[in-house]
């Protein structure tokens, strides 16, 4: 019974809970509607910010369009518009190069010619009566006759030596020593032979000269002659004395007799190897000249000058190897108008303007010695060398022993000594030049391997100037035709030299297509043909290595230049009437390259002033105005990132979209109509094995009224709508691209003007349907 | 055989008429037995449910030692098991067709209309309760008792109205929502803590002499004054008007939240920002990281108590089919419990907020890079977080008190109970809805307790339970589960319950 009670209270337990409600596994699917406004009358300006349809505000546009309210006025009219910095190649090259050879000089003594053997005015010596013939006139009265006679025995020796206190000794190389003997004595020398002699040691020096009636010289009382001594090479001229013999005829002895007197010594023609000898200032002057190349630049006339921006006046060590100190001063009278900083380059330079560098007074060159080497800086002179010569002279005094000390006045001078020195210009840049520039051709573009040949299509060489902006653009655009569109080439520049330039450039859109800009012979005969002919110096540049550019995928224009070297700013517009810029544009290329050849002064024959460094600072601008016609549509195609794989699928999950509707209703004030097509590619950039496509979304442009521009009275209203069905909507988790092809039309290929002010006003609102299982 | 029928039909018949409410407090055994227990929970947890049971003398022991009871309750009419297996279980594509119409059909039309009635104003409501009593001890005497018990309680209340179903179902459909259709929420959260003293004793001060069958009767009173420690509280009730015309989505809408602590300071800080500056977001202001911080300290304090007399008395001479010589002792009781209310008063304030938002997406003033990235920043910042608070003298909350009748005849192995009660609020799982609890609980071998029970009336429908366990003199271990039958009408419960670690000396 205890047992039955139990099993029947456990029998009520099971029963009471079997009975009791419990909740199943879920298991439903779920459908709900989201249906969400996204756009209200949202208006989009083609251009403006960030929600304009073009958003000239990003950092790609926002200097790409400019608005032109001049062309139509009441109407922007839009204009793409690029300016980029071009990086033409240094002109510097251009300005021309002047090389100077380096010039010595080098002053020997030479030969000395010895004149003055006196310091002093006074007679050298004299003898009296009785020295000459032996009679004293104390003891012999006047009158007494004094029979024939000489003194060959007992001639009159002078050492006229005591009194050439300037002269010491010479070696003579040759010439003539002229003694001038006056005869006081009070009768007449019959003859009277002078002879030079060694007072030591009596040896004759030289020849002998007689004065004798027989050579009409007769040197009869109160007569002065003059004995002209010459001498041989190798003649030692020391303890110099004159030997006179003398012979008379009978004469009364004078009641006063004088004397016979050396008055003088003088040398004729006179000159040494070596003298030993005080020396009075002997002063000296040479000049030499330093050639500048004519290369490439000539001074032709006095007014043609350089403006040194660098270089260097090297004097080398002046070397003076003789016993007197030198005042040398060497002026170049071509280096002008130098700065100060020239002049206290160096202590020696003591004028500016000419050059003028002194070793005077306390910077004399002393005897025997040498000075250092002199650097003067030559930034801010003048060279005025016509000629293409700059001369320079030097100027040098010896110094006046006579002067110096006792003890040091005699000084021993040889014929072979010399000073010697060397003057070097070097290094010479320069900022500013007048004269006649020669022609100068230059590269523009970095030369890979110096070879004067530049390369179109490397990447090394040439000017690759991209065009931000119309990359996305021209990647997306097919069949574009801009109206008229233009290049320009802004340039500030310094050259006041007619200066060429002859250059290819190559662009290149999004698809690699390449157009070349050419020049064509204008229609006006006044405009400038910018067309480049075969025979124009365009060598060197070439599209690849040893493949050259034809002259007929080139242009070449002329830069405007001031003649006085100012700078100056000028534009060079390439349009359709003297290029193929409309072909060139119309490609809209993301990239274009450069290279070119600046030909400088083309015939060389001008003058012309270049100044360093030369200045041309080019920028190239684009100017696209937004006038188009499409005779075929213009196919715009961008593939854009779109990872939808977050996007609920029932192929995948338990939820996703059965069903999905896009509404547009729009007022279109563009004047063209766009048909867009939309389809959902894969990571391998491929269609879904079942594709899924928009294709029929079409918005219908506005009308076009005169001048191309929409009508704002006549704009579309209209609707449209993208759907998609459950299954496409189950596979578009697979989205990893999404390729938006866009076709934009002109009425009947109609040019249209695009304004910035034409706008698209949308609402947009979404219809989905969402299902979702739960089980 | 005959006996237990009539006592099956007895139970299920019961649970088929409408009787009503409870928010009493629970155990292992009297979840199992029908959440009743009035007349037969003892020991420390009849502290929470008849303070006068602490008398009883159901265990042999006289001291009693309880950790980690631990119980758990959920329920209301928006848990509708019944329409849910109906809808939901069976691969249906909830949708339907002509919405918008009078003519609108299909399984969404019909699931909505079930389980909220026709009106998109109705409202189904969703309590949970978890009561933890992390200990509690109990000395019986002779003619007194006392205890000692713990408690936590933490009750969320989730109530929705039809509208806020119908665009959960249908999303944003303009043919369903073409006219205002209400659509609303609210909640409520409390948690608080109580330390209960308890007491009993016999009321001998008089005979009470045998009536008829019964005998030996002894009558017994209590009281379980108790402290309360307020946790944390919040409420939000959100109401508004939703609609959708002409491609425009428009919600009308007001709320009102009360709140304490942190949360409260952050949002009054946020409104006092935003009004110097609108670009003050709610996000810099609340950080729900901060809001542990309140647990430190008591929110709210307040007292309460539960008081209960219990008449109990010797009924062996009753002959009852199968149990006609077993002893047999009928206790009935009656108790008030709950009594008291909480004052949550640190820094209390009432936010408002009220709006009438119409989205019409992206127009000629919006910019469109930052539009529909800022779209949700902007409707919880501009739109719906702009509101104005006010400091509050505090959130009261009354107990969910209660009064609760009930009767219990033990015979042997036996226990049979029925209890009555209702709710003096709605409080949680309180229902001014009364309710009838049906019990019974069998000891085989005299320790393996097998409970069973019935709820009718109250938060839910009616709600089957059992119970398993082991109950020696001095050692309990058990638990008890609770469910519904049918919730299409009143919704479901679902209920759990394990006594902890109960040892008796």
């Amino acid at each position: 019974m205890q047992i039955q009670k139990q099993f029947l209270f456990l029998l009520a337990t099971i029963l009471l809970f079997v009975g009791c409600e419990v909740p199943k596994q879920p298991d439903f699917r779920t459908s709900q509607k989201v249906e969400a406004p996204l756009l209200f009358d949202k208006s989009f300006q083609l251009m403006g910010g960030t929600d304009a349809l073009i958003d000239t505000t990003s950092e790609d546009l926002d200097s790409l369009f400019v608005i032109d309210k001049n062309t139509f006025p009441n109407n922007e009219f839009i204009t793409i518009s690029k300016q980029q910095d071009f990086d033409f190649g240094d002109l510097n090259d251009a300005i021309p190069v002047i090389n100077v050879d380096p010039t010595s000089f080098e002053s020997e003594v030479g030969e000395l010619e010895i004149t003055d053997f006196s310091s002093g005015d006074g007679a050298l010596g004299e003898a009296d009566i009785e020295e000459v013939t032996g009679n004293n006139p104390d003891l012999v009265p006047a009158g007494t006759p004094i029979p024939a006679g000489d003194n060959s025995q007992n001639p009159v020796r002078l050492a006229i030596g005591q009194n050439t206190d300037f002269f010491r000794s010479a070696v003579i190389k040759g010439g003539a020593l002229e003694i001038e003997i006056t005869n006081n004595l009070g009768f007449d020398f019959a003859t009277a032979d002078v002879q030079v002699i060694d007072t030591v040691t009596n040896n004759p020096i030289g020849s002998s000269a007689t004065f004798s009636a027989a050579n009409g010289n007769q040197l009869t009382d109160t007569d002065t002659e003059i004995a002209s001594i010459n001498f041989s090479q190798g003649d030692e001229l020391t303890n110099l004395g004159v030997e006179i013999t003398i012979s008379w005829d009978q004469f009364n002895f004078p009641a006063d007799p004088g004397a016979l007197t050396v008055n003088s010594v003088v040398g004729n023609g006179l000159v040494a190897s070596e003298v030993q000898a005080a020396l009075d200032e002997q002063d000296f002057s040479t000049t030499s000249t330093a050639n500048f190349n004519d290369d490439e630049f000539v001074f032709s006339d006095p007014s043609h000058f350089v403006e040194l921006k660098s270089g260097q006046v090297i004097i080398a060590p002046i070397v003076n190897q003789l016993e007197f100190g030198i005042d040398l001063v060497i002026t170049f009278t071509d280096i002008r108008s130098c700065p100060a900083t020239a002049a206290t380059s160096n202590p020696f330079v003591t004028n500016a303007d000419p050059l003028t560098i002194s070793y005077t007074g306390s910077n004399r060159i002393a005897r025997s010695a040498a000075t250092d080497e002199a650097v003067i800086e030559l930034e801010g002179c003048e060279i005025r060398a016509n000629g293409n010569e700059v001369s320079y002279t030097i100027d040098s005094n010896t110094e006046n022993t006579k002067n110096a000390p006792q003890g040091q006045q005699i000084r021993t001078i040889n014929e072979t000594q010399s000073i010697s020195s060397s003057v070097e210009i070097s290094n010479l840049a320069i900022s500013r030049a007048t004269g006649i520039v020669r022609e100068q051709s230059v590269l523009l573009n970095d030369d890979e391997g110096t070879d004067e040949q530049l390369s179109l299509f490397n990447d090394e060489e040439a000017q690759i100037t991209e065009i931000d902006g119309l990359d996305e653009l021209s990647n997306q655009l097919d069949n574009l035709d801009f109206t008229n569109p233009s290049l320009t080439i802004d340039y500030t520049t310094n050259i006041s030299i007619p200066t060429t330039i002859y250059g290819a450039f190559v662009g290149t859109n999004g698809q690699g297509e390449q157009v070349y800009l050419r020049g064509i012979p204008p229609t006006d005969p006044n405009a400038e043909d910018l067309s480049v002919d075969p025979n124009d110096p365009i060598d060197g540049l070439n599209k690849r290595l040893n493949q050259p550019l034809n002259a007929s995928e080139m242009v070449k224009f002329t830069l405007d230049v001031d003649p006085d070297g100012n700078t100056t700013t000028s534009s060079i517009r390439f349009d359709r009437t003297n290029t193929n810029v409309d072909d060139f544009l119309n490609n809209l290329p993301s990239d274009i390259r450069f290279i070119g050849r600046a030909v400088i002064n083309e015939g060389g024959q001008d003058e012309a002033t270049i100044i360093d460094p030369l200045e041309f600072d080019p920028e190239i601008s684009i100017d696209i105005p937004l006038a188009l016609q499409t005779d075929q549509p213009v196919s715009y195609e961008d593939t854009l990132d779109q990872d939808l794989g977050d996007l609920p699928s029932r192929e995948t999950g338990t939820t996703g979209l059965s069903e999905g509707r896009i509404i547009i209703e729009y007022t279109n004030g563009l004047p063209l109509r766009v048909d867009l097509m939309i389809e959902f590619w894969d990571e391998n950039y491929q269609p879904f094995t079942s594709p899924v496509t928009i294709d029929d979304v079409s918005l219908i442009g506005a009308e076009i009224g005169p001048n191309g521009f929409s009508v704002d009275t006549l704009l579309t209203q209209n609707a449209t709508e993208i759907a998609l069905s459950g299954p496409e909507l189950d596979q578009l988790y697979k989205t990893r691209f999404v390729k938006v092809t866009a076709s934009l039309n002109t009425k009947g290929g109609d040019e249209v003007r695009l304004r910035t002010t034409d706008t698209v006003t949308l609402s947009v609102r979404a219809d989905l349907t969402i299902e979702a299982e739960v089980n | 055989m005959k006996k237990t029928i009539v006592l099956l039909l007895l139970t299920i018949g019961l649970t088929a008429t409408s009787a009503f409410s409870q928010s009493r407090h629970y155990t292992s055994q009297s979840l199992g037995m029908g959440s009743g227990g009035t007349a037969y929970v003892s020991g420390f947890n009849s502290n929470f449910i008849n303070p006068a049971n602490l008398m009883l003398e159901n265990q042999r022991a006289n001291v009693e030692i309880g950790l980690f009871n631990f119980g758990l309750k959920a329920g209301g009419t928006l848990a509708n098991v019944a329409v849910y297996n109906k809808y939901l279980t069976s691969n249906n594509i909830i949708t339907s067709e002509n919405v918008g119409t009078s003519n609108e059909s299909g399984i969404r039309y019909d699931m909505l209309n079930e389980w909220f009635g026709e009106s998109s104003a109705n409202e189904r409501e969703l309590s949970t309760t978890v009561s933890i009593a992390p200990i509690g001890v109990s000395y019986r005497g002779k003619k007194q008792a006392f205890s000692l018990a713990t408690r936590i309680r933490i009750t969320e209340d989730l109530t929705i109205n039809k509208g806020m179903a119908e665009l959960l179902t249908y999303g944003l459909d303009s043919d369903k929502f073409s006219t205002r259709t209400p659509v609303g929420f609210s909640t409520n959260t409390i948690s608080f803590a109580e330390i209960s003293i308890g007491y009993s004793r016999e009321l001998d001060f008089f005979e009470i002499p045998d009536i008829a069958f019964a005998e030996d009767i002894r009558l017994f009173a209590g009281i379980a004054p108790k402290y309360l420690y307020g946790i944390y509280t919040t409420s939000m009730d959100f109401n508004s008007f939703f609609s959708m015309q002409d491609n425009n989505i428009r919600h009308e809408f007001n709320y009102s939240l009360e709140t304490i602590g942190t949360l409260s300071t952050q949002l009054q800080a946020y409104e006092e920002a935003y009004d110097l500056d609108n670009d003050a977001e709610l996000g810099d202001y609340v950080d729900t990281g901060e809001l542990t911080d309140d647990f430190s300290s008591p929110q709210a304090t307040g007292l309460g108590m539960d008081i209960g007399v219990t008449a109990q008395m010797d009924v062996s001479s009753l002959a009852v089919p199968l149990f006609i010589k077993a002893p047999k002792r009928l206790t009935v009781s009656m108790s008030l419990t709950d009594l008291g209310s909480l004052n949550f008063d640190q820094d209390a304030s009432s936010v408002f907020g009220e709006g009438d938002f119409t989205y019409t997406g992206a127009g000629n003033d919006d910019d469109l890079d930052s539009f529909f990235s800022n779209l949700s920043d902007s409707l919880q910042n501009d739109v719906y977080g702009q509101f104005n608070s006010d400091q509050t003298s505090g959130i009261e909350y009354s107990l969910p008190s209660m009064f609760n009748f009930g009767t219990s005849l033990q015979m042997g192995n036996l226990l049979l109970a029925l209890d009555y009660g209702v709710g003096f609020n709605n409080n949680g799982l309180n229902s001014d809805r009364s309710v009838l609890n049906l019990g019974a609980q069998y000891k085989i071998l005299g320790f393996l307790p097998i409970r069973v029970g019935t709820r009718v009336g109250g938060y839910s429908s009616a709600t089957y339970s059992v119970g398993l366990g082991l109950d020696f003199n001095n050692l309990e271990l058990s638990f008890g589960a609770a469910t519904v039958s049918n919730s299409e009408s009143y919704g479901s419960s679902l209920g759990a319950a394990w006594s902890g670690l109960v040892i008796r000396f």
